[in-house]
């Protein structure tokens, strides 16, 4: 659930930006600091070095294929530390001149763990409001990635990705709502988000099992929103079509960020998001 | 005996005998009569009350030479005949081509309309599109029409269903194959217990025992077969890896192909959509349609530009910027350089004057824009000429500010010799800039140009630049006067009214009109002429219906025109004043009375910007025995000009001719301009310096009252010289200052008493006999006004009778020949400069 960081009873609330040894999205940095931005939160610069390359590197016949097949390159534990050091460090000064451009402030750190357990441990560190950002695009090769996370991660009120294809910052925010107890919270994390970029408004899309249970959903959500709140709501049900069908409308509505509940109709748990990011073009703000 | 003296006479010994002849004065010319002083306009004899009863005159009035000249250029269709319209400034040679031109340039057709596109193949070569009047401009606007309709269409097709549905399918066709390779080798290698890991720059495989990647310490401990069998189920994975991986390039490129092959499907049908109106609009314009292909293609082909987000959208109305404005669209936009339908008339040629021509503004320019620190341009960047502006019509040009601008008239000339206008920079002819820059398509030219100058202008470009009597076969050549006559006087009655309505003055009472002809006449320096500098004379009527505002008057009158033109010299006569300031103050030396032998008052003719006036100078001559030269002062020191020193040569020559003409001239003379401090030119003054040394020889006293201007010849004739009413005015003035004393008066050509216009205080006192102007035709008439002697001329036994001038000169000269023969000197017979001696 999304709450602001002063209603967490917290001092300061925190982005962890995932980073790895693959190169970052720079929508999905863009969208960590928006985050940052409208939650007021500080960005915490997680670069993971990956112990298992490290163990691996060590193994006498470790080899390293280039991205192209074309090379085949002996590994070691030294030249791999250095090659990751040398991309946190790069990573690092690029987040860094971002944060200080969008007066955001960032913390950088840099750990010898496995992705998963190393964001657990930062989050659990932080406090109970964060917010995972993860900075390399999503794909069905990754997607496990998600499903650990919101495993692994108790503390964390959401997670940011991006799929391959993103290319979109500005536009409205899109709420995809599937439970009436998910709006208020939502719509408000929509409505700073709007605030922080001067936005093109709000969409909530509320998504139910039939026509019937979206028409009482919409009913409820008029009655929950408070009045004068700047929201279009629009109802949908599976009669609009799959999970996919839904998302590619989404797509065309051209938004510079959706929000959505991880585990739900649209992005069921355990997916492996196939369906998902090949037409993602925005950042996507999953909420448990 | 080398020298013979032929008169028995000496001079000492004829004044002996008797008294020098004087001339009685009976036989003592009189002075010119009023009426040859001044001609004036009777009010009466006009025949209209004011300016407000007559039309004004269409046109200009006697110039008939040039304006057939006009017409015969402007009629002939040949590019080489251009016209040089020549005359002196404020004639009215502008206004009378642009009306001629404006009454023909409406019969005529008008021309065709040209555009710039971008030629997509070469960018750097723009392309010309001639179109029919009146037509650039749609095209430019239906060009923009179009890009707006593909900037809604184009993203709209391709986030339209069918298309992404399609572009999906090929995305998955070629994901899902090498995906579906990548995975099976992912899971052929899990079920080996091998994991595929990816590193910073590539992928790396590890052995895994329960999900985990096994540690190189556990890894170590394994026995020697297992571990080998782990390489060896590695070495053949990585190889697969290899072959997935190889393949992706080339699955890319295929997906790349596939998906263009899409988009310009899906492209070109909204693209032809967007472009048919146009084609149907242009239907008969190959050129256009020839463009609208090129454009299509280029449209297929950079789809993309549609697609992107432009970044110049609004944030507060959130609209897209402007399509012309966009940058991603100003391929596509049509630059308009010659839109001749646009004028408020609709048709005919064009009439194009170019105030300020520089290379640029003639020949049109390409101009540039500051990107990142560097110069870029583009197609629109071209900007048109006034070539381009009057192309099929008619180009004026003043020709001196052409001349003056670096590269100007070269371009020109080139242009019309080769009929088109090719836009070139001049730093690329110079070499000195080298920036990207574009070559335009030349655009064929046809033009009438019309050079406006002077004559000096036209006679040195005639001289001195071979391609000018080639490329301006017809001149124009304005007159500076017209005749007077009656006839002559109304139409300048007419054309005073002409200026009155084209200035919205107060009408102009007869007496003005009187006036303004005198005034006329005076411009002219000639009361035969009238001056037909327009604008002279309109500033006169301008400056006169101001004085008559100031004093309440409904109509200018003759006392405003009066006041314009004193008002006017007051305003530029500070330079008069204190030349006659220093006269009065005896600074500069300067007899009104008395008579002085070798002393003469000359008369010269200063200009102060539009102002001229005259001014009186002492010359002086001296003589000796000497080697037969006479010395310039003027000229030795560089003062004098080449008309003066021819001049001085020709008093020489008249001396040497009718004087000892049996003897070597033994003299030396000098001559000298007294106080004069700056250059003297003309001839003007050589009677004056004549009389001087007569007198100087002669010893006979020339009357100081008097003051002297005329050329002389070798008969000794006096010959006209200009600016005589200025001359006379300007000793009138001084006399006025020191009192006039009815002794005082200026000799002048007889020949100038034509030009006579003086004003009316000289006239006065002319009138009231305290002043006299004397007409002379020879040096003798002149002498003998001057000092009251008899000239003299040889009887038959060739001798001047005693006690004249001439014979007191002749004395004289043989004298000094006797005593150089005494000397035993050489005399030299020819009047040699002292420069020559040098």
């Amino acid at each position: 659930m999304i709450a602001h960081v002063a209603e967490a009873g917290e001092q300061k609330g925190r982005v962890v930006l995932q980073l790895s040894g693959c190169a970052p999205s720079p929508i999905a940095l863009e969208a960590a600091l928006r985050v940052a931005r409208a939650f007021q939160s500080e960005i915490e610069s997680l670069f993971v070095e990956d112990q298992q390359l490290l163990d691996l590197a060590s193994l006498p016949f470790a080899r390293e294929i280039s991205r192209t097949g074309g090379k085949r390159l002996a590994m070691s534990p030294e030249a791999m530390a250095r090659q990751m050091r040398a991309l946190a460090s790069s990573l690092h000064r690029q987040i860094s001149r971002m944060a200080r451009d969008a007066e955001v402030p960032i913390r950088a750190t840099v750990v010898r763990d496995e992705p998963v357990s190393a964001v657990a441990r930062a989050c659990a560190a932080c406090g109970p409001w964060n917010v995972v950002a993860i900075a390399e695009p999503l794909t069905r090769a990754n997607a496990a990635l998600l499903q650990q996370l919101f495993g692994a991660v108790a503390d964390a009120t959401g997670i940011v990705i991006v799929g391959p294809k993103a290319k979109r910052t500005k536009g409205p925010v899109i709420v995809a709502v599937e439970e009436l107890s998910h709006l208020e919270p939502m719509v408000r994390a929509a409505q700073r988000l709007v605030a922080e970029d001067g936005g093109e408004g709000i969409l909530a899309i509320l998504i139910a099992e039939n026509d019937a249970e979206a028409q009482q959903l919409e009913g409820q959500a008029r009655l929950v929103l408070p009045p004068g709140t700047a929201v279009t709501l629009v109802r949908l049900s599976p009669r609009h079509g799959s999970p996919v069908e839904i998302v590619e409308g989404l797509r065309r509505m051209h938004a510079s960020f959706i929000l959505a509940q991880y585990g739900g109709f649209l992005v069921p748990a355990n997916s492996d998001l196939e369906h998902l990011t090949p037409v993602l073009e925005c950042p996507l703000f999953l909420v448990r | 005996m080398f020298f013979k003296r032929q008169q028995s006479e000496t001079p000492a010994k004829a004044a002996a005998d008797g008294t020098p002849p004087k001339v009685s004065k009976a036989d003592r010319p009189a002075s010119l009569p009023i009426s040859e002083l001044r001609r004036t306009v009777d009010p009466a004899t006009l025949g209209f009350a004011s300016t407000a009863e007559l039309e004004p005159i269409s046109g200009l009035i006697g110039q008939d030479r040039a304006l057939k000249a006009i017409q015969f250029g402007t009629n002939i269709k040949a590019h080489d005949f251009n016209l040089f319209v020549l005359g002196p400034p404020a004639s009215g040679k502008r206004t009378a081509v642009k009306q001629y031109l404006d009454l023909k340039a409406r019969e005529a057709a008008p021309p065709a309309d040209w555009v710039y596109v971008n030629n997509f193949e070469n960018p750097n070569q723009p392309r010309a599109i001639k179109l029919p009047p009146g037509r650039a401009r749609p095209l430019a606007k239906s060009m923009i029409a179009a890009i707006d309709e593909l900037r809604n269409t184009l993203p709209a097709v391709f986030e339209g269903e069918e298309y992404q549905t399609r572009r999906r399918a090929i995305d998955e066709e070629f994901r899902s194959g090498q995906e579906e390779a990548f995975e099976a080798l992912n899971q052929h290698a899990q079920k080996q217990n091998i994991a595929i890991l990816r590193t910073p720059t590539g992928f790396a495989m590890a052995p895994m025992h329960e999900g985990k990647i096994v540690k190189p310490e556990v890894f170590n401990t394994l026995p020697e077969a297992m571990r080998k069998d782990v390489e060896a189920r590695i070495e053949g994975l990585q190889k697969e890896l290899e072959q997935i991986l190889e393949q992706v390039p080339k699955t890319e490129k295929a997906r790349r192909l596939r998906t263009s092959d899409l988009n310009a499907e899906v492209a070109s049908q909204a693209v032809e959509a967007a472009l048919d109106d146009i084609k149907s609009e242009f239907a008969g314009e190959e050129a256009v349609l020839a463009y609208l292909v090129a454009t299509a293609k280029d449209l297929v082909r950079n789809v993309g530009l549609f697609l992107a987000p432009s970044g110049e959208e609004s944030e507060i109305v959130k609209q897209p910027a402007d399509t012309a404005r966009d940058a991603r669209f100003r391929r596509y936009m049509v630059n308009v350089i010659v839109a001749n339908g646009d004028s408020p008339e609709g048709c005919g040629a064009p009439i194009y004057e170019e105030l300020n021509p520089t290379y640029g503004n003639v020949i049109g320019r390409v101009e540039h824009i500051a990107q990142m620190g560097a110069l870029v341009t583009d197609f629109l960047l071209i900007k048109p000429g006034a070539l381009h502006k009057a192309n099929g019509g008619y180009l004026l040009v003043d020709a001196r500010k052409l001349l003056l601008s670096p590269f100007a008239w070269e371009a020109l000339k080139r242009a019309i010799k080769s009929r088109e206008i090719r836009i070139e920079q001049p730093s690329e002819m110079s070499g000195l800039i080298s920036t990207q820059s574009l070559d335009p398509e030349p655009i064929p030219l046809d033009v009438k140009v019309v050079l406006i100058g002077d004559r000096t202008l036209y006679y040195l470009l005639s001289q001195a630049d071979p391609d000018f009597d080639g490329l301006f076969k017809v001149q124009a050549d304005f007159d500076d006067t017209i005749a007077r006559s009656s006839d002559n006087d109304m139409a300048y009655a007419r054309l005073i009214t002409s200026i009155v309505r084209d200035h919205g003055l107060k009408p102009a009472d007869a007496g003005a009109v009187a006036r303004l002809i005198d005034e006329g006449a005076r411009l002219a320096d000639d009361r035969e002429k009238l001056s037909i500098e327009i604008g002279r004379i309109a500033d006169i009527v301008r400056e006169a219906d101001f004085w008559a505002g100031e004093a309440g008057h409904a109509q200018i009158q003759r006392e405003d025109v009066i006041r314009a033109v004193e008002e006017h010299i007051q305003r530029s006569d500070r330079v008069r004043d204190r030349t006659q300031e220093t006269i009065n103050r005896e600074i500069v030396l300067l007899d009104v009375k008395g008579a002085k032998a070798g002393q003469i008052n000359g008369l010269s003719v200063l200009q102060i910007g539009s102002f001229s006036f005259g001014k009186p100078s002492r010359i002086t001559a001296t003589v000796r025995m000497g080697a037969g030269r006479v010395t310039d002062i003027e000229r030795e020191v560089e003062l004098g000009g080449p008309f003066h020193t021819k001049g001085v040569l020709i008093l020489w020559s008249y001396l040497a001719s009718v004087f000892a003409q049996d003897v070597p001239l033994a003299l030396a003379a000098t001559l000298v301009f007294e106080q004069s401090y700056g250059g003297v030119d003309g001839d003007s003054a050589s009677s004056t310096e004549l009389y001087a040394l007569l007198s100087a020889l002669s010893g006979v006293p020339i009357r100081q009252s008097l003051a002297v201007t005329g050329s002389v010849n070798q008969w000794g004739e006096v010959q006209a010289i200009g600016g005589v009413n200025q001359k006379i005015e300007g000793f009138y003035d001084v006399c006025v200052a020191r009192g006039l004393t009815g002794d005082q008066g200026v000799l002048i050509p007889r020949s100038n008493v034509q030009h006579l216009m003086l004003r009316d205080d000289v006239v006065e006192a002319v009138k009231e006999g305290k002043f006299a102007i004397y007409p002379v035709g020879t040096i003798d008439e002149g002498l003998e006004i001057l000092t009251g002697v008899k000239a003299g001329e040889r009887d038959a036994d060739g001798n001047f009778p005693a006690g004249t001038i001439n014979r007191l000169v002749d004395d004289r000269l043989h004298d000094f020949a006797e005593k150089a023969r005494a000397f035993g000197m050489k005399p030299n017979g020819a009047g040699d400069m002292a420069k020559d001696k040098r």
